[in-house]
């Protein structure tokens, strides 16, 4: 239920701003949100609609290959993988849907070789474990087998209940997601994932201190609690969220979407006040 | 002879921002914190937008810069009840006040009223941008791709 309104409500905005632009490059976002909505029709409708004005935009493109595989057809999904990678080159994204149009197309060789290239690049990237889950008994990952692989699918309608290091983990393996950490107001990090040359510590450092600068300027001027902080560069994003007992920070790459994010972070967000409510509930007996 | 009607296009700008659901003021102000155009008139105090907009930013890009990249372009604050965001354009900036409740596709429409302000100091002051050489404004088909 939840997903379905957070999907409604994107299809929504995506058709307000198309309304407005018919030329906006807003409608794969559309055509994806249709998909996932499960309408596959209306999806295929929209993307086509789109790329007759926009031929050459590779995110169309995928999503296009995507709704292919949802028809089960996986030969025209190939199709427009190929025009994707023409477009704008390889991408991780594309080598993921490659190695997904192989194992349907029974080429699993071909799609491990890709999955095992990915999966030494990022071993925490959830696509490729649900993948690598995909080839079942065959074990075609003998190097991996090894590895315990957290079950991140969140099946059947209940969600699992999550621990605050758990979201981090999940929302740092979302894509252009360069760094999660959640710093407590005295500035003590609780928990944090990064990459590359930025230590958690540091960002939490630098966002405590935006977060109080925001706070006591927002102070003199009645603008009541401070609850959340965008800050965007050129070439990133930092995001701060006032969870009450601790700041969630998220580093990113500037060309994230915000919008995905955003719905997942509150999903996430919820299971881990859930788990920490029944903690609690536990702990006082 | 017919006069061509003068048309402030600074506050056509802050005016398109108003006129959306949520938004109850827009301010532009200069480098140094000088009010450029506001709507509505009777609106937001303007000149303390401009003075805590300014004094944000300068702190931002104080910190920021030790870490990350220079030049904060935008920022957004969202506290219980209000939505204040201040973005750069060339040589202004742009501060907008809206109720915290305001639609999420409000900051493609400040995308907009960005290229707007950009499109008119480059048509109208283009010595100021000789000087100040501005960074290049992103695109509204960006700003809707990340931001939605």
């Amino acid at each position: 239920m939840f997903e379905t309104v957070e999907v409604d409500d994107r299809i929504a905005k995506c058709e307000k701003i198309l309304a407005a632009d018919e030329n906006s490059q807003i409608f794969a976002a559309l055509a994806e949100a249709y998909r996932k909505k499960g309408n596959l029709q209306k999806a295929q409708d929209v993307c086509l609609r789109g790329l007759k004005i926009h031929p050459d935009y590779a995110s169309a493109r995928i999503v296009m290959a995507k709704i292919f595989m949802a028809y089960e057809n996986s030969d025209l999904a190939w199709e427009e993988l190929k025009k994707a990678i023409t477009s704008s080159g390889r991408t991780r994204a594309i080598d993921i849907l490659e190695s997904e149009i192989l194992i349907r197309k029974g080429k699993k060789s071909e799609a491990r070789a890709i999955l095992e290239r990915l999966y030494s690049s990022d071993p925490e990237d959830e696509a490729i474990k649900n993948l690598m889950m995909s080839f079942g008994e065959e074990k075609p990952f003998g190097s991996f087998s090894d590895i315990a692989m957290p079950d991140f699918r969140m099946g059947g309608s209940k969600k699992k209940e999550l621990t605050l290091s758990e979201a981090i983990s999940i929302l740092k393996v979302l894509p252009r997601v360069l760094g999660v950490v959640a710093v407590n107001h005295q500035g003590l990090v609780l928990e944090g994932r990064f990459d590359g040359s930025y230590s958690r510590e540091e960002i939490a450092a630098l966002s405590k201190g935006i977060y109080d600068v925001t706070r006591v300027g927002g102070g003199r001027v009645d603008l009541g609690e401070t609850r959340e902080i965008l800050i965007e560069t050129r070439s990133s994003k930092l995001w701060i969220f006032n969870r009450e007992s601790f700041l969630l920070v998220i580093y990113a790459r500037d060309d994230v979407s915000m919008g995905s994010l955003k719905f997942k972070l509150e999903d996430l967000m919820q299971r881990v006040d859930q788990f920490r409510g029944n903690a609690e509930q536990e702990r006082t007996g | 002879m017919k006069q061509a009607k003068q048309i402030d296009r600074f506050q056509v700008s802050v005016d398109y921002l108003t006129e959306y659901s949520g938004v109850k003021g827009a301010v532009i102000t200069d480098l140094e914190g000088l009010v450029v155009a506001v709507s509505p008139q009777d609106g937001v105090d303007a000149e303390l937008c401009a003075a805590f907009g300014l004094n944000l930013v300068e702190i931002m890009d104080r910190n920021l810069t030790k870490l990350i990249d220079p030049g904060c372009e935008f920022l957004s604050v969202k506290t219980d009840k209000d939505w204040i965001t201040i973005a750069q354009t060339s040589v202004l900036y742009l501060i907008v006040v809206a109720d915290r409740k305001a639609d999420d596709l409000l900051s493609v429409r400040i995308s907009r009223s960005l290229n707007m302000i950009s499109s008119h100091v480059k048509d109208k002051y283009p010595a100021l941008l000789f000087f100040d050489k501005p960074a290049e404004q992103k695109s509204v088909k960006r700003v809707e791709a990340t931001h939605v």
